[in-house]
C-alpha cells in the first residue's frame, strides 16, 4: 500500500513539474507586488522573531515601522530571556543561598515582613466569614441578643435597688432613675437648648453652683466671724490661747525681724 | 486514503497518517467521518502543496508534535532541538524566498506545527547576523521611514 502511494506521489511530482515552475514564476511576481515578509500576519512574524536575538531584532526594528511593535513585544522578550539565560531566570526564581535558604521570599515570608497584607482577609473570606455570610449573620444576631440581655440586666438591678430604697414612692424612684441613668443630663435631653450651647450651659451651671457654695460659706463665716471664733470660749475651752510672744512667733515666724526694726526705730 | 484538492484544482491522494499531520485536515476528517469526499484546501496552491507533502512524507514517522507542546515547559530544550536541523531539512528549505513564505502561510493554514517551526527557523536564519540594509535587500522592503523617524529609532536602539 505504501509502495503504491509513494509511486503515486512521485508520479504526481513529475506530472506537475511544469505546473510547478509556472506557479513559481507567478508567485515571484506576487511577492514583488506586495512585500512578502511584511504581509505576514503578526503571529507568524512573532514566530520568526522568536528565533532571533537582540542584535537581529534591533536591525529589524529599523527595517520598517510596522516591525517596531513586534520587536518590542513583551511576550517575545520573556520567551527570549527564558531561552537566552535560563540559568539566570532559574537563579532568580529558585536560587538558594549557601545556607540553603531560598533567595526569593515565599508568600509566607512576605506576609511576615509586612510586604503583603490581606491574606487573613482572603482566608476568612474562603472560610465563609465575610459580611452577609451565614456564620457572620448568626454571630451578629448573637451579639445583639447578648447586648440586649446585658442592658436589661443593668436596668433590672437599678430598678430593684431604687425600689427597695424608696419602696414608698416607686414612681419617684423611676423618675430619678430616668433622669440619672437614661437621661444623665437635663440640658442634653432638653430640646430647648442647642447642642452647640451645651458646654456653655454646663459651665454656667457650674459657676452658679460655685457661687452658691461660696455664699453659704461666707454667710456662715460672717455670722460668727473668724476673730470671734478664735477668741470664743473661756478658760480651757478657749480655742486659741491669749495673745503672747510665743503664740505670735508660732503663728508668724517672720515677725521677729519686723518687730526688731520697729523697736530700733523707737529706741533711736 | 484521503483525497485533497488544492486551490488550482489539482487532486492529491494521500495516505491518512500523512494527511493527518495537518491538524486542519485531521479535524475535518473527524468532522465528516469516513467518506470519499475530496477535501478542498482553498488557500494552498499545488506548487506549495508539493513541498508540504514532501515534508509530511519525510517526517511522517517523527514523534507527534504534541511532544513539542509539552517541551514548551523547557524552552531551552525546544530551542536547542530546533537548531539541530537535519541536512535534508536544510536542502528542503533551500528554495526561493516567495515559495518559502508560501510554505509558511500554508503550514499556518494547514496547522502543521513542525513545518511552521522549521520554515520560520529558515526565515530567521536568513535574517540572522544581517544589517538593516541587508535585510531590506533580502526581503525587497522599501524604506518607508521618514528621516526623523529613522534617526529616532536608531537612537533608541543604541541607547537600549
Amino acid at each position: 500500500m505504501s509502495e503504491r502511494v509513494a509511486g503515486r506521489d512521485s508520479l504526481g511530482d513529475s506530472s506537475k513539474e511544469v505546473q510547478g515552475t509556472l506557479g513559481f514564476l507567478e508567485l515571484e511576481g506576487d511577492s514583488q507586488g506586495s512585500n512578502g515578509l511584511l504581509s505576514f500576519p503578526p503571529e507568524i512574524l512573532l514566530h520568526i522573531l522568536s528565533y532571533l536575538d537582540l542584535p537581529d531584532l534591533a536591525a529589524l526594528a529599523q527595517v520598517a515601522p510596522s516591525l517596531i511593535p513586534l520587536t518590542n513585544d513583551p511576550v517575545l522578550h520573556t520567551q527570549r530571556l527564558r531561552i537566552v539565560s535560563p540559568s539566570r531566570v532559574n537563579h532568580y526564581l529558585f536560587g538558594k543561598s549557601p545556607q540553603g535558604h531560598l533567595l526569593r521570599p515565599t508568600v509566607g515570608e512576605l506576609v511576615q515582613r509586612g510586604v503583603i497584607r490581606g491574606l487573613a482577609i482572603e482566608r476568612r473570606w474562603r472560610m465563609g466569614a465575610y459580611f452577609y455570610s451565614l456564620s457572620s449573620i448568626i454571630q451578629y444576631n448573637n451579639s445583639i441578643a447578648l447586648h440586649r440581655r446585658h442592658a436589661s440586666h443593668i436596668l433590672s438591678v437599678q430598678l430593684r435597688r431604687r425600689t427597695t430604697a424608696e419602696s414608698q414612692a416607686p414612681t419617684s424612684s423611676l423618675k430619678s432613675l430616668h433622669s440619672s441613668h437614661v437621661l444623665p443630663d437635663v440640658e442634653s435631653s432638653s430640646i430647648n437648648i442647642a447642642r452647640s450651647l451645651l458646654p456653655v450651659v454646663r459651665k454656667l451651671k457650674w459657676s452658679i453652683q460655685r457661687d452658691k457654695l461660696a455664699k453659704v460659706f461666707k454667710e456662715s463665716g460672717m455670722r460668727v466671724g473668724v476673730g470671734a471664733w478664735l477668741e470664743g470660749g473661756n478658760g480651757a475651752a478657749r480655742k486659741v490661747l491669749p495673745e503672747d510672744e510665743k503664740v505670735r512667733l508660732a503663728v508668724c515666724p517672720d515677725i521677729r525681724k519686723t518687730l526688731g526694726f520697729f523697736e530700733r526705730l523707737g529706741r533711736s | 486514503m484521503v483525497i485533497l484538492i488544492t486551490s488550482d484544482n489539482v487532486k492529491y491522494v494521500v495516505e491518512k497518517d500523512v494527511a493527518e499531520l495537518s491538524v486542519l485536515v485531521k479535524n475535518m476528517l473527524e468532522d465528516i467521518g469516513p467518506s470519499d469526499e475530496p477535501i478542498p484546501l482553498h488557500n494552498v496552491t499545488s506548487t506549495v502543496f508539493n513541498k508540504v507533502l514532501e515534508y509530511c512524507i519525510y517526517h511522517r514517522n517523527d514523534p507527534p508534535p504534541s511532544d513539542d507542546d509539552e517541551g514548551c515547559a523547557s524552552p531551552l530544550h525546544k530551542y536547542l532541538a530546533s537548531h539541530i536541523c537535519s541536512e535534508w531539512d536544510q536542502r528542503f528549505f533551500d528554495v526561493d524566498q516567495a515559495l518559502l513564505f508560501d510554505i509558511i502561510l500554508a503550514a499556518n493554514y494547514l496547522d502543521i506545527k513542525t513545518l511552521l517551526d522549521d520554515a520560520c527557523k529558515a526565515v530567521a536564519h536568513l535574517i540572522q547576523g544581517k544589517s538593516t540594509e541587508e535585510i531590506r535587500g533580502i526581503f525587497n522592503i522599501v524604506n518607508d521611514f521618514t528621516p526623523e523617524e529613522e534617526a529616532r529609532v536608531k537612537k533608541e536602539n543604541v541607547s537600549s
